[in-house]
């Protein structure tokens, strides 16, 4: 792996971890899409089950970068 | 004890000792889980942990403040209304139709039945892929050929009268063969009296036959609502509840909580909710029993 990475070979994954409440939340981005509901309206759903996940402690752990 | 009561006694006993097995398995497969999941829906059980914290109501204050929770009520009781007329009217027409074909009608039912004994996801792919594709399917096919039609699935206004299409496609051919078998048991000498009488076929239907079947069909409206409110394959087959939350069931958002964002609790108050709708009519069937003996 070292020597592939040391040739070039590599990429950026970009990736975001929710907590599965705000996870199952995003989902319904469609809801914008089609006009059921306002982004406001989505967003503040979004940020309620944000809330709630937080509370109940299921955001991942970041740890401190080591200087 | 006087002999004849203890030899009562006896025999009661090896009653008891007949049913204990259906007893127990329901005790274990059925009653047990029922309370378990009745308990989860008062905490805010996570599906992992052992320990779940009591929340008392609000589960329900949750569900019932949600919007997306009340469409999918809403959605239920359109399933149901859809459910008790159409596949009803079809199959009852049917049978009444089969039930002059005395050497085809076998046949007929074989082939009504099909939908029904194939397994949802076979069906549920083939209407994707045949039939509502809107590029390959029957859909495409009068998009290819001028027509504006649009995949219904892909609309909030019809997804949900399209996958309830789907599912009363599978269903009627069963409800056909329940409603011809009940019809054969009509006595012939009635429907022979009415044709003296001079009763043309509707009347016929209307006073003979129908009164004949009357229990079975009461059965099997009952049956149909609670089928209706515990209606899961061919929504999340389809459209697992989209687009935008149009064909969202109590099933669905049950199964979303529960397996999607890990709310267990939240999952077991709707599935008390749809439990109580189950209840309901298992009461109205218990009571229509008590006023009709035949039923």
């Amino acid at each position: 792996m070292n020597a592939a990475v040391a040739s070039g070979n590599f990429g950026l994954d970009i990736s975001t971890f929710f907590p599965p409440g705000t996870q199952t939340a995003l989902t319904d981005i469609d809801t914008v899409w089609l006009g059921k509901s306002s982004a406001a309206e989505f967003l503040a759903r979004v940020q309620t089950a944000y809330d709630k996940d937080k509370a109940s402690n299921l955001l991942a752990p970041v740890p401190e970068p080591k200087s | 004890m006087t002999p004849a009561v203890a030899a009562r006694r006896r025999r009661s006993g090896k009653f008891y000792l007949m049913i204990a097995p259906a007893l127990l398995l329901s005790g274990v497969v059925v009653l047990i889980p029922g309370i378990l999941t009745a308990y989860a829906a008062f905490t805010d059980w996570d599906g992992l942990g052992l320990h779940p914290a009591w929340v008392g109501l609000a589960n329900f204050r949750e569900i019932f403040a949600d919007p997306v929770f009340r469409h999918s009520l809403r959605d239920n009781l359109v399933w149901t209304a859809l459910f008790l007329t159409i596949p009803v009217v079809i199959g009852l027409l049917t049978a009444m139709l089969l039930l002059r074909r005395r050497r085809t009608r076998t046949v007929y039912q074989v082939i009504y039945l099909i939908p029904y004994v194939l397994a949802p996801i076979t069906n549920a792919v083939l209407w994707l892929n045949i039939i509502y594709n809107p590029i390959s399917g029957v859909i495409g096919f009068f998009r290819n050929h001028g027509s504006a039609i649009d995949n219904p699935l892909a609309s909030t206004d019809t997804a949900l009268y399209a996958v309830a299409g789907v599912d009363i496609w599978h269903f009627w051919g069963f409800l056909t063969v329940v409603y011809l078998a009940a019809l054969r048991q009509t006595p012939l000498d009635q429907v022979e009296a009415a044709l003296v009488e001079g009763a043309n076929g509707w009347q016929i239907f209307r006073y003979v036959y129908l009164p004949s079947i009357r229990p079975t069909l009461q059965l099997m409206w009952v049956m149909i609502v609670i089928f209706s409110f515990l209606a899961f394959d061919y929504v999340y087959l389809l459209t697992q509840g989209g687009p935008a939350n149009s064909t969202e069931m109590l099933s669905t958002y049950a199964y979303t909580a529960a397996f999607s964002a890990f709310q267990f609790g939240k999952a077991a108050a709707v599935g008390l909710v749809m439990s109580g709708f189950g209840l309901l009519s298992s009461f109205l069937f218990v009571w229509l029993s008590r006023k009709d003996p035949d039923l």
